[in-house]
């Protein structure tokens, strides 16, 4: 509808992507059990919340992790454009748009971080359009 | 001359790249990036490779690029993000763009970057250097480098310039052989890179840096470039003609001020070729040499975007890392070390 404002929160988003459509799909199972890390999201204005994959589980909860493996920090609208398949969420990285720290937040972290999401937000995206 | 049957002498150097490195296996969609400056037989020499591999071929020429890392084609960087494995025989490297980045990043697709790749090239004793023997060198050199908190570099030129080790810029600069999901490899006739991102504030890298060959430029310069850095950002460039070249980009390019890496050739079979090409691809894999990039490091392991990523070389740098040399005047001392001795007495080969 135009001029509808988005309503969902950043939190609901995330368990749509993540939970519905990345552990949703089975063509991601080999993929998300490959590696255990604790994504931390820090959305501007929000709630915070955590995004763990665990032994090929995926879990959105609300808090705050000490020590998060990654950590991402971006505003609400950026987050929007990403999780809604928009906007890129590596060109978002590439522009200063989010950030991305934590301890595994190298080359090789911050790649699969990208695809998770990416992966993620495709999933979505087929289950909402088929 | 029977210039076709040229192609013979290329396939074992092609055999290591596409079989060896890049791990391009049956069923999988490769991609080779190509335009009208570069070498038809090479990209015949790999598509046939990868077709014998039992993969799905397809093959985008496009206009050479302006500059190295200017953008590909919108058709191209769209075509990139669903392929498995991706070639790149070009004159101009794309291999640092927004394009292969998120090819990688979002889509795994693994990046083999060979830009300005020869004929001569591909035939070479670097091309054909066991990659298992590049890896055990790898290994020696993370041994020291990877642990350390401290670089200084020195040259004869001049050179002294130190920084900080900050370790999740330090990934090193090589793939997994044969490469995994999201990897990239530049193969410039040979493999074999070992490195870092200064990663601007937090590296602190200060000092002065004189380059014997520079990025766009053939040959070895008549009078070193000049860098001063100060705090991860080049301040200052001086030298030859070429200065005022780096001097536009470092002065006016968005972050192209930026120290972006600092990289060693770990391949004992690399030559150091500066006047066949204007990348120096196969010099910077030359055992021990060192080149040095400003402008873009985020793409591939730094923290700094830029549209530019242009890299400068020393020929005999000496490197301490929290005060052990593991590079003196130009000799990377690990090529010494027991290990990676017997393993190339287990090749048979010997430098």
């Amino acid at each position: 509808m135009v001029g509808k404002k988005e309503s969902t929160t950043s939190y609901n988003l995330a368990y749509e992507v993540f939970v519905q459509g990345l552990a949703g799909e089975p063509e991601n199972k080999d993929f998300v059990s490959r590696h255990n890390r604790a994504i931390q999201f820090n959305i501007e204005g929000e709630e915070s919340f955590i995004v763990d994959v665990q032994d090929g589980n995926v879990d959105v909860r609300k808090g705050v992790l000490d020590d998060p493996d990654l950590a991402v920090v971006a505003n609400p609208d950026v987050f929007r454009q990403v999780f809604r398949g928009r906007s890129s969420p590596c060109e978002a990285w590439m522009d200063d748009q989010w950030w991305v720290g934590g301890a595994f937040s190298d080359y090789v972290g911050t790649s699969w971080l990208m695809r998770l999401i990416k992966r993620g937000v495709s999933s979505r995206m087929k289950q909402v359009f088929q | 001359m029977l210039k076709g049957l040229e192609i013979a002498d290329i396939m074992e150097g092609v055999h290591n790249c596409v079989v060896n490195c890049a791990g391009v296996k049956r069923g999988e969609h490769v991609l080779i990036v190509t335009d009208s400056m570069s070498e038809e037989r090479i990209v015949i020499a790999i598509a046939s490779m990868c077709r014998a591999q039992g993969a799905e071929v397809s093959t985008f020429v496009m206009k050479p690029r302006d500059w190295p890392m200017q953008e590909p084609p919108e058709t191209l960087a769209h075509a990139m993000r669903y392929a498995d494995v991706i070639f790149s025989p070009v004159y101009y490297s794309i291999s640092h763009t927004r394009a292969s980045t998120i090819a990688r990043l979002e889509y795994g697709t693994r990046v083999i970057n060979l830009p300005t790749l020869s004929m001569d090239s591909l035939k070479s004793e670097a091309s054909r250097f066991p990659a298992a023997i590049i890896a055990k060198i790898y290994e020696k050199v993370h041994e020291i480098w990877g642990r350390a908190k401290k670089v200084h570099i020195t040259a004869e030129n001049g050179t002294d310039v130190s920084g900080n080790i900050v370790s999740k810029f330090n990934v090193g600069g090589m793939p997994h052989l044969p490469m995994q999901e999201g990897e990239y490899l530049a193969f410039g006739g040979a493999m074999g890179i070992y490195g870092m991102w200064p990663g601007g504030d937090e590296g602190g890298a200060n000092g002065v840096m004189y380059f014997d060959a520079a990025h766009m430029f053939l040959g070895q310069l008549e009078v070193p470039l000049k860098y001063v850095i100060k705090n991860g950002k080049v301040i200052e460039v001086d030298g030859g003609k070429e200065a005022d070249h780096f001097r536009n980009i470092v002065e006016n390019v968005p972050n192209g001020d930026h120290l972006a890496e600092w990289m060693i050739g770990l391949n004992p079979k690399a030559r150091v070729i500066l006047d066949e090409d204007v990348s120096h691809i196969e010099a910077h894999r030359h055992a021990g040499a060192l080149h040095t990039a400003i402008g873009n490091s985020k793409t591939l392991g730094g923290n700094v975007y830029a549209n530019v990523h242009l890299d400068n070389y020393i020929i005999e740098p000496t490197m301490t890392f929290d005060g052990t040399v593991l590079v003196d005047k130009g000799k990377l001392l690990v090529l010494d070390d027991p290990e990676v001795q017997d393993m190339a007495n287990e090749y048979g080969v010997s430098w």
